[in-house]
């Protein structure tokens, strides 16, 4: 086994950081994210104002505070984005698994399914979805879920025609071990490996999708900071205040670069016949 | 061949209409549309009468079967916003964005398959890491962000391009790029990755000690020989590209589909949404196929599986 690669250890230290400032925000944050302060609005990063308040990133408009809005925007990124691949991943592997050893119809069945989902392009399927619904942070996540399960649908799907034909799938199948005890302690930890990796790259993706929705209005409430939302809001003042625009958006762009790095790092280390399934 | 077209043609009739009724789903998700078609005040027989009209008192699945005859017969509903046939309104915006993402896949091939094969060529040379990097942050870049960033820096700082809005080819200069860039990493990475595994094959070795050429090696043995993959790469952008086109024209007020949809979710005009979704998704599970067919001619392993 390789031990951590440059890549390994960048993408973890990224989601570590996140991690910290979704759980640890309220005492990371220098300041309430939804405070106002209006005489102090639009304070460039390391500024002081009048009133001797020193902000590291600045301030918008409104007088907020960017850093904690930006330490705070973490957790709808990270609530999105778990929630989300969360939920494809159970209904991905789920449906995967039924194709995969339940016999031809319904392997027809759910890999039909699959082609009709992932052939509809998936912001435009949250859009209809939200339009339907109303925006809001559950129908975001409802939105990916409802798409992306078929990314994980078919990875399994192709790991299980892999499993099924291997000795220990028979011999359990054959000792008499029911059908779901299988599934659950003997297939899926064999899957593990490649969903993980699976799972990472669609938490880049999730992340960036949380951001555009939130960006376009059709995410969170405006109130509850988040990266997309803060994009938004900063748009309008970008020639004067470009903290406002350059900053969340480097923030959504490490997190997504730390889960790009870490899923390719866990495909690195799988052997290279999983890896090949990836692909 | 025809065996596979008439079944690939199959999949994609079954696309649509799978597509068609989660559309339909969702339609009846939203809810009452007289509740937003007539003002707050309308007394209920009022909204009865429209009820009435618009065919929602039928039973649920013949009001299935008219949405299907309907959407077969090109006829999409009615925009409660622009008071005319959605499908119309889409139509005439969709060119604009077959445009602009045509454009941007374009870009896309031009610069990242150079860029990878470069990349290849001199591997772990600075010219590679520094290309490896430009994938990397190209993957992980929010396109609207990229968009926001070119707009400061060419249109507000350099006044050098028209930020939003504008006419001719200027005005589509920076949305092609915002576009672009996500294909054009994925391209590049997959380019740089399909050559250094067909430069390390035996034939290629033949190849050089017969001594031909390092452009006839490189190009007329090695790249031809990586381009499936990388094709069938191209092939998969269209997707992104016809999704990442909502965000983009959002940002640049390009009056495309997507920000047509957008708008439509902001006023609340719900047949104006499905009518972008069928026409795009029709659109693409068609071009999908047209793709599909072709790699498949070129490759009989495809035709087969």
């Amino acid at each position: 086994m390789r031990g951590l690669s440059g890549k390994g250890a960048i993408g973890l230290f990224i989601l570590a950081a996140m991690l910290a400032a979704a759980v640890f925000a309220r005492w990371i944050a220098p300041a309430d994210p939804n405070e106002q302060d209006i005489l102090n609005g639009l304070a460039a990063p390391l500024s002081v104002s009048e009133s001797g308040a020193f902000s590291i990133l600045g301030t918008d408009r409104l007088g907020q505070d960017v850093l904690s809005r930006i330490i705070y925007g973490a957790r709808v990124s990270l609530i999105v984005a778990f929630g989300a691949v969360g939920l494809s991943a159970v209904i991905g592997i789920a449906a995967g698994c039924v194709a995969g050893f339940m016999g031809r119809v319904w392997q027809s069945i759910i890999l039909t399914a699959c082609d009709i989902v992932l052939s509809i392009p998936f912001v435009l399927l949250a859009l209809a979805l939200i339009s339907a619904l109303g925006a809001g942070l559950v129908n975001v996540i409802v939105a990916f879920a409802m798409v992306r399960w078929a990314q994980f649908a078919r990875i399994t799907y192709a790991l299980a025609l892999e499993n099924r034909e291997r000795e220990w799938f028979q011999s359990c199948r054959a000792g008499g071990i029911g059908f779901g005890r299988t599934m659950l302690v003997h297939v899926l930890p064999n899957m593990s490996g490649p969903l993980l990796v699976v799972a990472s790259l669609e938490l880049a993706y999730a992340i960036l999708m949380e951001s555009g929705l939130s960006f376009l209005g059709l995410g969170v409430p405006p109130e509850v900071p988040s990266w997309g939302g803060m994009l938004q809001e900063g748009r309008n003042e970008m020639e004067t205040a470009w903290w406002l625009t350059a900053l969340p958006g480097v923030a959504i762009m490490l997190a997504a670069i730390g889960f790009n790095f870490l899923g390719d790092w866990l495909r690195d280390r799988l052997d290279p016949g999983l890896a090949q399934v990836l692909r | 061949m025809l065996v596979y077209i008439v079944r690939r043609l199959l999949l994609m009739g079954v696309v649509v209409a799978g597509v068609m009724s989660i559309i339909f789903v969702l339609q009846k998700l939203a809810g009452d549309p007289t509740l937003i078609l007539l003002p707050v005040d309308a007394n209920a027989e009022a909204r009865e009468v429209l009820r009435e009209q618009l065919g929602l008192n039928q039973p649920m699945w013949r009001q299935y079967l008219v949405f299907l005859g309907n959407v077969a017969t090109g006829d999409l509903g009615q925009s409660w916003k622009f008071n005319q046939p959605a499908a119309a309104v889409v139509m005439e915006a969709l060119p604009r964005t077959v445009l602009l993402a045509g454009l941007a896949l374009l870009f896309g091939i031009i610069v990242a398959i150079p860029l990878g094969i470069i990349a290849a060529i001199f591997r772990g040379s600075w010219i590679d890491t520094l290309a490896t990097a430009a994938a990397t942050i190209g993957q992980a870049i929010p396109v609207y962000w990229l968009g926001l960033l070119l707009i400061l820096i060419f249109g507000a700082k350099l006044h050098w391009l028209p930020t939003i809005g504008g006419e001719g080819i200027a005005a589509l200069i920076l949305p092609t790029i915002t576009l672009g860039v996500l294909t054009m990493a994925r391209i590049a990475r997959i380019t740089r990755s399909s050559m250094l595994e067909v430069m390390g094959q035996d034939f290629i070795r033949t190849v050089r000690a017969k001594g031909m050429s390092e452009s006839t090696v490189l190009f007329k043995h090695g790249l031809r020989n990586a381009m499936v993959p990388i094709a069938v790469m191209i092939g998969l952008q269209l997707g992104t590209l016809l999704g990442g086109a909502v965000i983009v024209e959002t940002v640049f007020s390009y009056p495309g589909v997507g920000r047509l949809a957008v708008n439509a979710v902001y006023a609340r005009d719900f047949p104006m949404v499905q009518a972008v979704v069928l026409v795009v998704t029709v659109a693409f599970s068609l071009v999908n196929t047209i793709v599909d067919v072709i790699c498949a001619s070129l490759n009989p392993q495809i035709r087969l599986a």
